[in-house]
């Protein structure tokens, strides 16, 4: 039969909450191209994908029947940042949206870009995980092009009022699904990536549901049936 | 109520048989402990008997423990491999599936897939049989056998035989063990085969019941095979003169259900009262098999018409199976004795437990009913056995029921032959069952022994041989246990009376009644069992009065201010159901742009102190509103079936779901928004608490006019908001209804108003009001587009959208998969409600090796679904919404029809010309991509795949830009598993169907197209229609 190829945010999300937030960590921790505190932060998000992923868990059934919820992330994200040198919301998003299980298409004028993303690949590449693909950059010159051939699962902007509103209204305008659109505006105060709930934007929720009985019948009940 | 002793007294023979029957129902509702402690005195072993018994029992178990014949390596493998392992699941799996797959590469797939993920070191460990070694299982059978290096762990050799065996060596290893099994509990593949096996049991003076297997034919054309061979088996029978038949009612008639009862009564008895009339010219017994207790009282229904057809007069050889696991067996007894009684013909019985307990069980807790049918404990099942048998074996009761006690149970045979006051009975076994136990009770009590032989081929086999294996591979079954000699003799002939005497309470408390089955979680809500003709008939005689032609409603807006009397009487809408144009349910009142307006102001005001109220009282009028929507249950199911078109099950889940929908809401809220304190990114302690956004608007569609018009509107307000609710045009009547109870429940008019309107009129200027912070949502895609563009429009911080939408959702069968399971889920996914759910069934992908069997049960099953009013409990298919659906159905289906490419359609009625009507319709497609917009009704396409070729059809659901529901079919763990993985969708279901997600189990919701989520019903949801507001914890004081 043939192989089913995964995209790669699919392969990232395998591997569970655990995994990529250590993978996160570790990277990060070396990461001198960024300040402490928005490394801080973006540890802070981590933290709650962990206490997210603890929502998991088989959900009361009936006999018979297994219900499995839990989370993984939507696909793509492109995180996008017009804002100054001096202000990271871009880098928290970005690791908060790899957190969750998703891919990361980042555009963003940070001079230190390419090194960050091959220290990026690098890492992962010694922990032998998935990376290829999983965190690029690009130059975003023509933002409707940008959003217009590129199947984003979300979208994180820092950036200008006017130019947020221009997002949303051609989000809006396009035949694609609704996206979630996480934006702040300059001079905005960092609420949102701050907050504990971030990241339930940048997930999404799966349940797999299974007719243990399929078979023809229900053994962990027959033996209920026999207990004291 | 019922009581055991009415039974046992001879007086019992002039009770109108009446009484009993109407005894059936309440039996089975009855309390399990109550009724328990009634049947023991019947059930225990008086003074006399007892020793007895136990002298028996005794001698019975240890012969067969010393007979060195008794254990077959079948016996030995269940012992090892006991269905309580994962291993003994795996095995059974292989032997329940292997043999059907047409296809050697899913075959090898399923090998590899139990062979290689179950513990097999736990059993090579403590068994010195190289039998029982799984990984020379197989082969040994074969007559092939292995040397191992056994220096390697027992993982390590089985994955370096799967290494250096070929597949098709152990394809052909496997298949051959499994033939084995199958042997053991097949009489013959054909009758002539199974009358030459018998021939030396019958000499040994054993008889025979000879079962056609096969059972639940889907189709006319199955059904027709099973009765053609029902008569080939009377007339060969006849010829041996000694031996009965056996008959499946569900073997004979594909729609036999309660629901189908006129057909049932009709057509059915017309096709089986000529096989019984030919079974008494020729001098065949005939005993009809007991099925699900859903069918009892129509089974007995049925058999009573044919027990008192003149033809059959004067036999006295028509029997009945009697199931002891029910809680209303004794008075189907006492119905069944009143019955020979009155026409003096007598009536063989055959008495068993009851094969079909944990599905019995599982129906129940999906149903939402009371309580259980059945006995919960083994034990309970046993003892009612034996008070079964003591009313058969009673003075008054010989001559008219001709007892034949069905059980390999040392003990039940000893009790029975200690009871006995005639010796007018016999015992019965199933053919590779008990044959040590019986060689033992013939020679030592030397009753006539029959024996039940199936006869059929593997296919057929199936479903009666998975039942052996799990009465023989349970730990706890009697049989499992008689031949584990760890197991104490005393233990094992204790009597069902003793065991149950040291248990408290009687019914079992590690099975939680169904109103529980969700423990903390939240409440069950009550169904209805319309399959019990008792509920059924006390639900229609409370709808009667809605449902009258003459009993409309008359709907408005229902605002905060004074209702506008003055817009209603102008504007007035006559409202008619889908399933009779003519036939009106009321009128409507819409909203005008002041009303909106008005609404909007009134709901910004009311924020603050609906906010103030506080979480438990909000969680309060949820809860009692939630008691009226179950309090006023025949008028809004009335106005579901009247307004809505929806048939009376589907109008019952409605309901249910709404209420569920409330309990979940309450719970989750007071888990979810409740503040809590966490530790902030620089290490500062901080507090997060929830609250309301503000005014919320909520938009929900005809499909499900009650449980998402109220699932929504609960959510928001439960989190601090106020609403404004907006339902579809089409159910209207029943939105003003809900908000009415809402109103009766404590809810003040502010928190909750109702617009009526055209979506396209009122959903711009609500969603443009600049005092709207979140929309909800559930309808099409395109609708949800335009909400988006509405909101991004505004100024300010963008108002949250919450939005369910449609889907294109598959289904992927490949060969390893039960045809007929598949079917069944393919109909309902389908065809339910018309088609008309955002989670139904749209492209069935069917690998192609089994395409055309499954084109065949599909169409021949859907030739047997019913057009009707969804008034009458027989209808299969309902009406869509309006002819403006219905014109678009079914000028797809005509595209189709040009081209040559309908599979198949179900007839239409008379029905049809009154209402809007389209016939479910399957479609045959070549790729999925053709399937590019949803067809909001029942229609189903069919598309083959090759297995090969799976990755390309995955990629094209995927592509296709929805994820709702998805279906898998296959018995191969891994490969589902990983199927589910890549496909993107909110619910993935596994060897069932895809529809009816329940609260709270199935939190509801997609991706994509599908919608933004969170899902309904999950704990994510009510976050949503909050803001988190963050404080330091020492400014929370």
């Amino acid at each position: 039969m043939e192989q089913l190829q995964s995209p790669i945010w699919l392969q990232w999300q395998q591997l569970g909450a655990q995994q990529r937030v250590a993978a996160l960590l570790e990277w990060q921790q070396a990461l001198d191209l960024v300040p402490a505190q928005w490394r801080q932060l973006a540890a802070f998000q981590c933290r709650q994908m962990l206490r997210l992923s603890a929502l998991e868990q088989s959900l009361p059934s009936p006999s018979g029947e297994s219900n499995e919820y839990y989370l993984s992330g939507r696909g793509l994200v492109f995180v996008y940042s017009t804002q100054g040198d001096d202000d990271y919301r871009w880098y928290v998003a970005t690791i908060a949206a790899l957190a969750a299980g998703n891919a990361v298409q980042l555009a963003s004028d940070f001079p230190e870009l390419d090194s960050m993303l091959a220290s990026f690949s690098e890492t992962l590449y010694l922990r032998q995980l998935p990376a290829d693909g999983l965190l690029t950059g690009c130059e975003c010159i023509d933002l409707q092009h940008q959003l217009a051939s590129h199947q984003y699962a979300a979208l994180c902007y820092y950036g200008e009022a006017e130019l947020a509103q221009a997002i949303r209204l051609q989000l809006a305008e396009g035949d694609g699904p609704i996206i979630p659109f996480i934006c702040e505006v300059l001079g905005d105060p960092q609420a949102s990536l701050t907050h504990p709930d971030f990241l339930l934007q940048l997930v999404c929720e799966r349940t797999r549901t299974t007719n243990l009985t399929a078979i023809g019948g229900n053994t962990e009940l027959l033996t209920l049936g026999s207990k004291a | 109520m019922f009581n055991p002793a009415q039974v046992f007294s001879s007086d019992a023979l002039n009770t109108p048989l009446a009484s009993w029957w109407q005894a059936i129902p309440a039996l089975l509702s009855a309390d399990e402990s109550d009724y328990l402690a009634k049947l023991q005195p019947f059930a225990r072993a008086n003074l006399s008997e007892k020793p007895l018994i136990d002298s028996v029992a005794r001698h019975l178990v240890e012969a067969v423990r010393a007979d060195k014949h008794a254990l077959h390596i079948l016996d030995q493998l269940l012992l090892e491999y006991s269905l309580d392992t994962e291993e003994g699941v795996l095995l059974m799996c292989l032997a329940e599936s292997l043999l059907r797959i047409p296809d050697r590469a899913t075959a090898d797939a399923l090998i590899r897939d139990k062979l290689s993920s179950a513990n097999w070191q736990s059993h090579l460990k403590r068994d010195k049989s190289i039998l029982v070694n799984a990984s020379t299982w197989g082969l040994m059978l074969s007559g092939k056998i292995i040397e191992f290096d056994h220096s390697l762990s027992a993982n390590s050799r089985l994955q370096r035989l799967l290494a250096s065996t070929s597949e098709s060596l152990l394809r052909g290893a496997i298949n051959q063990s499994m033939k084995v099994i199958g042997r053991q509990f097949v009489l013959g593949e054909t009758l002539d085969q199974a009358i030459a096996n018998g021939a030396e049991l019958r000499m040994q003076g054993y008889c025979f019941s000879y079962d056609m297997l096969g059972e639940a034919a889907l189709t006319m054309d199955d059904a027709e095979r099973y009765l053609k061979s029902y008569f080939r088996a009377i007339e060969q029978v006849a010829d041996t003169q000694q031996g009965s038949v056996s008959i499946k009612l569900s073997a004979l008639f594909p729609r036999y259900e309660q629901a189908q009862r006129e057909r049932v009564l009709g057509e059915m008895f017309e096709r089986i009262l000529p096989l019984c009339q030919k079974a008494k010219l020729l001098e065949v017994p005939l005993t009809i098999d007991a099925e699900e207790v859903d069918r009892l009282m129509l089974s007995m229904e049925l058999f009573e018409k044919l027990y008192r057809h003149p033809s059959l007069q004067g036999w006295g050889q028509l029997g009945m199976v009697v199931q002891s696991y029910h809680k209303a067996a004794l008075a189907v007894l006492a119905w069944l004795a009143g019955l020979a009684h009155q026409q003096g013909d007598k009536i063989p019985v055959r008495l068993v437990k009851g094969a079909y307990w944990d599905a019995e069980l599982k129906l129940a807790q999906q149903r939402g009913q009371a309580c259980y049918p059945l006995f919960t404990r083994k034990a309970g099942t046993d003892s009612a056995y034996l008070a079964c048998a003591r009313l058969l074996l009673s003075p008054h009761i010989k001559g008219l029921l001709y007892p034949q006690f069905a059980t390999h149970n040392a003990h039940t045979i000893a009790a029975i032959s200690a009871m006995a006051q005639h010796d007018h009975y016999e015992y019965q076994r199933l053919h590779g069952m008990g044959e040590a136990l019986y060689r033992a009770t013939s020679e030592l009590i030397g009753k006539t022994v029959r024996i039940y032989g199936p006869v059929g081929s593997h296919r057929e086999l199936l479903p009666y041989l998975v039942r052996r294996l799990l009465e023989n591979g349970a730990n706890s079954s009697f049989v499992h246990r008689l031949f584990d000699k760890r197991c104490p003799v005393e233990q094992l002939i204790a009597h069902p009376c003793t065991v149950l005497e040291a248990m408290s309470p009687l019914a079992n408390p590690h099975i939680p009644l169904p109103p529980d089955i969700y423990q903390d979680y939240r409440q069950n809500s009550q169904g209805c069992n319309l399959d019990d003709p008792a509920q059924l008939t006390e639900l229609q005689q409370a709808m009667a009065p809605y449902l009258r032609d003459d009993c409309h409603w008359q709907g408005i807006s229902l605002l905060a201010g004074d209702e506008s009397e003055h817009t209603y009487l102008e504007n007035r809408l006559a409202v008619f159901s889908p399933y009779h144009v003519e036939k009106q349910v009321g009128q409507l009142g819409f909203a005008d742009s002041g009303q909106v307006d008005e609404a909007l102001l009134q709901a910004e005001r009311c924020l603050p102190e609906w906010q103030q109220l506080g979480l438990s009282k909000r969680v309060g009028i949820l809860n009692r509103f939630a008691e009226l929507l179950e309090a006023h249950r025949p008028e809004l199911l009335a106005l579901c079936q009247r307004e809505a078109g929806k048939t009376l099950q589907d109008s019952i889940d409605e309901l249910r779901e709404a209420v569920d929908f409330l309990h979940y809401y309450g719970s989750c809220a007071k888990r979810e928004l409740i503040g809590y304190s966490f530790s902030d990114h620089l290490g500062l302690q901080q507090v997060a608490r929830y609250q309301g956004r503000g005014v919320f608007v909520c938009i929900s569609p005809w499909n499900f006019p009650l449980a998402i018009f109220v699932g929504q509107i609960a959510a928001a307000l439960v989190a601090g908001n106020t609403v404004i609710a907006k339902p579809a045009e089409s159910t209207s009547l029943l939105a003003v209804r809900a908000v009415e109870l809402w109103y009766q429940a404590g809810l003040p008019r502010a928190a909750l108003q109702l617009l009526l309107g055209p979506g396209s009129e009122l959903g711009p200027q609500l969603c443009r009001a600049s005092c709207v912070a979140g929309v909800a949502f559930t309808g099409s895609t395109a609708t949800a587009k335009h909400l988006q563009r509405y909101l991004a429009e505004r100024e300010g911080p963008p108002p949250v959208l919450i939005a369910e939408t449609g889907g294109i959702n598959a289904m992927i069968v490949d060969s390893s998969a039960l045809l007929e399971q598949v079917v069944r889920d393919v109909l309902r996914s389908a065809f339910v409600s018309a088609g008309q759910r955002c989670s139904a069934l749209r492209v069935v992908a069917v690998q192609q090796e089994v395409l055309e069997p499954f084109c065949l049960l599909l169409s021949g099953a859907m030739q047997e679904l019913k057009m009707a009013s969804p008034l009458e409990y027989r209808c299969d298919i309902a009406p869509v919404i309006s002819q403006g659906a219905q014109q678009k159905l079914l000028d797809y289906i005509d595209s189709y029809h040009s081209q040559g490419k309908v599979l198949a359609q179900s007839p239409y009625s008379k029905q049809a010309e009154l209402g809007h009507y389209v016939a479910a319709t399957a479609l045959l497609v070549e790729s999925f991509t053709e399937v590019s917009e949803e067809q909001f009704g029942p229609i189903l396409h069919v598309l083959p795949y090759e297995r090969e070729r799976l990755g390309e059809l995955v990629a094209q659901i995927n592509d296709s830009g929805y994820g709702l529901t998805l279906g898998l079919h296959s018995r191969n763990i891994s490969h589902y598993l990983a199927l589910e993985q890549q496909l993107h969708v909110g619910n993935c279901y596994i060897n069932r169907d895809q529809v009816g997600a329940v609260v709270g189990v199935q939190p509801f919701g997609g991706h994509g197209l599908s919608g933004t989520g969170p899902k309904a019903g999950g704990p994510l949801y009510l976050k949503r229609f909050t803001h988190c507001v963050v404080n330091p914890l020492d400014e929370e004081g």
